[in-house]
């Protein structure tokens, strides 16, 4: 069933006089359940579809449904609360709050929702036993490695299991055993908890293991392949 | 972990700009406590200086006319002694009623012998005059305001006290005789004779040369009269005021009318000018430091949104609506005006402390000596002060954080 739509999206940026167009025209829908890799070169529009695809954003022509929702309909506040319910964010750098513990920075999601400190805390610590950090849930951030941090952000992302998971460049500042291990969490997660994963890449190794492939080359999908299951 | 301890952490990230703003409000809040400290010890001085070592009491009782026409014509402006009688037992009937005292201001030449002087009299009766200075709570707490020699006493009606300008110019010591000379309330020229008892200090320069006091009897005795110019009532609370003069007009009324009651706030045309100006002062100083504290923490909300924009764009892509955004930053700026007004009455505190050891004095006008300064700690402006406070700092992290989270998430994640 398809939960993400992406219909005749064009996104242009002014850069001073000039404006750049990072999209033009993509059509592209995610299905439950999906593990999908958008991939190609810097300057691809890669991150520009992650941010529309994750309701960060919206498309200059063209339009975004989400569960059959129209988003651009949405207020502010409505696409806030879709975005804290139903989708799950991972970032390049991975923006944890630097103030709070690994187990706080879990919690987020779900305090900014109101759920109870207790039991807030009860299921950020498990989600951290899921991506095996239960040991570091009282470390800040600054004392985690980079592996350790995505691992957090990974786990602050599925704290409200979301529908689907928008990782933009997770491992791009990772090493490569690093990069892979997380691609892997990514993955069995998505099997565990049926949650679709969309990550954007430019290091083809990370393919393996996805279900869907979408190379974008300066702002259009020159190949939209479903990769056979191993 | 709740809000409110996520944005005591933020204010932790950069300690010294959040304690240098702390510090900012503190200096604010400390300097209208102590400047409102002050004033309010100052009108309560003034009040106390009008009421009780004037001499005027809380309410003043004269006839219709009185202060117009006394020097010319002042024997058809008194309170007809009969009458002043019959309000001197006041007390007796009315609780709330301390002491009704007659007065009576007139002006002549004082002889000494071989010198002679204009002078300014107050007359009153030195009983009364005890009661009085018994009842001031601020200046001097009952001492006598006498330089030299003692006070004036109902047993020695013919002793007067006169101001050390008067003893100057014309030579006098304590003992001399000298004779007080003025007109009659019927026009004639009368002479009595007085011995100097005591000297005192002007409340006002202008005075100094001219002012002496003397019992009312005698100024009685001098313009032959048994009336008395005005009739100071003073109360046992302040706030009886409005009732008690109600009570006196409808007595007034009662006899006939053609009398005035007045209040000591309407009277004291010092005190009220004085207030003004100082309300004024306080104001303007309030608005500078409204602006130093406010101009301060928008600076550093300004700035810790500078810093965090990153971190604002993560917020919201996790779901955190704007007015999230903004009450974050509101909660740390409430911390702020929090920590403001506790260490702005920590600081306010040792600055009371220090005036209340070092106990300097000065002389406040109207009162004519030296008297403790004091600063009061006054728990209603600590109050108002520590709300306001909060309100501003809330109001000044209000701002920059709308601007903050009006901005586009991408555009504030992609922030360096």
């Amino acid at each position: 069933m398809s939960l993400v739509h992406v219909r005749s999206a064009h996104k242009t940026y002014a850069l001073g006089d000039t404006l750049i167009e990072a999209l033009k025209g993509v059509d592209l829908t995610i299905a439950e359940g999906e593990f999908v890799a958008i991939w190609g070169p810097s300057g691809s529009g890669k991150s520009t579809l992650c941010h529309l695809i994750g309701i960060i954003d919206q498309p200059t022509s063209g339009c975004v449904e989400f569960d059959g929702v129209d988003v651009l309909a949405l207020s502010d506040d409505a696409r806030s609360d879709l975005r804290n319910r139903k989708i799950g964010f991972v970032f390049q750098n991975f923006n944890l709050v630097p103030v709070l513990s690994a187990l706080e920075n879990v919690q987020l999601p779900l305090q900014m929702q109101g759920v109870p400190d207790e039991e807030s805390r009860t299921q950020a610590l498990e989600m951290l036993t899921k991506v095996g950090l239960e040991d570091h849930a009282d470390h800040w951030p600054k004392k985690l490695s980079g592996g350790q941090r995505q691992r957090v952000a990974i786990a602050r992302a599925l704290i409200n299991r979301p529908s689907v998971i928008v990782a933009d460049e997770p491992t791009a500042n990772l090493d490569s055993e690093n990069a892979q291990k997380i691609i892997d969490l990514m993955r069995s997660l998505n099997r565990e908890f049926r949650t679709s994963f969309v990550f954007s890449t430019h290091d083809e190794r990370l393919l393996a293991s996805v279900d869907r492939k979408v190379h974008l080359l300066d702002g259009l999908i020159t190949e939209d392949v479903k990769v056979p299951s191993k | 972990m709740n809000w409110f301890v996520f944005a005591a952490r933020n204010l932790l990230r950069n300690q010294r700009r959040s304690a240098v703003t702390i510090l900012a409000a503190a200096f604010g809040f400390a300097a209208v406590n102590v400047f409102g400290g002050f004033t309010t010890y100052m009108f309560d001085n003034l009040r106390d200086g009008f009421i009780y070592a004037g001499g005027n009491g809380h309410l003043q009782i004269f006839r219709t006319g009185y202060k117009e026409n006394a020097t010319t014509d002042p024997g058809k402006y008194l309170v007809p002694g009969e009458l002043y009688e019959r309000l001197t037992h006041l007390p007796e009937t009315d609780g709330r009623i301390r002491l009704v005292a007659g007065t009576m201001e007139l002006t002549g030449q004082l002889d000494a012998g071989d010198r002679a002087g204009i002078f300014v009299a107050k007359a009153f009766q030195p009983s009364h005059r005890d009661v009085f200075f018994k009842e001031s709570k601020t200046l001097g707490r009952g001492a006598s305001f006498l330089d030299n020699g003692t006070a004036l006493s109902d047993e020695s009606p013919n002793e007067i006290g006169i101001a050390n300008g008067v003893e100057r110019i014309l030579g006098l010591k304590i003992g001399a005789d000298v004779a007080l000379m003025a007109r009659t309330v019927d026009g004639q020229i009368n002479v009595v004779d007085a011995t100097v008892r005591n000297t005192f200090a002007s409340p006002s320069s202008e005075l100094d040369e001219k002012l002496i006091v003397l019992p009312l009897r005698l100024a009685q005795d001098l313009v032959q009269t048994e009336g008395v110019g005005r009739i100071a009532v003073l109360l046992k609370h302040r706030r009886d005021i409005p009732a008690v003069e109600k009570s006196l007009q409808a007595l007034l009324e009662a006899e006939g009318g053609g009398y005035e009651v007045k209040r000591w706030d309407e009277e004291s045309e010092f005190y009220q000018l004085t207030k003004k100006m100082f309300n004024m002062i306080f104001g303007i100083v309030f608005l500078i430091l409204i602006g130093i504290v406010s101009m301060s923490v928008m600076n550093t909300m300004s700035m810790a949104i500078i810093e965090r924009t990153t971190e604002i764009g993560t917020l919201r892509a996790l779901g955190l609506r704007r007015a999230g955004v903004i009450r974050l930053f509101a909660m740390e700026g409430m911390l702020i005006g929090a920590g403001g007004a506790l260490a702005g009455m920590i600081l306010s505190f040792i600055v009371w402390l220090f005036i209340k050891i070092q106990s300097p004095v000065w002389t406040p006008p109207t009162i004519g000596r030296k008297v403790p300064l004091e600063i009061g700690l006054v728990p209603e402006y600590l109050l108002m002060t520590t709300i306001f406070l909060i309100v501003l700092t809330f109001a000044a992290a209000v701002i920059p954080a709308r601007r903050a989270s009006g901005q586009g998430i991408v555009e504030a994640l992609g922030h360096v």
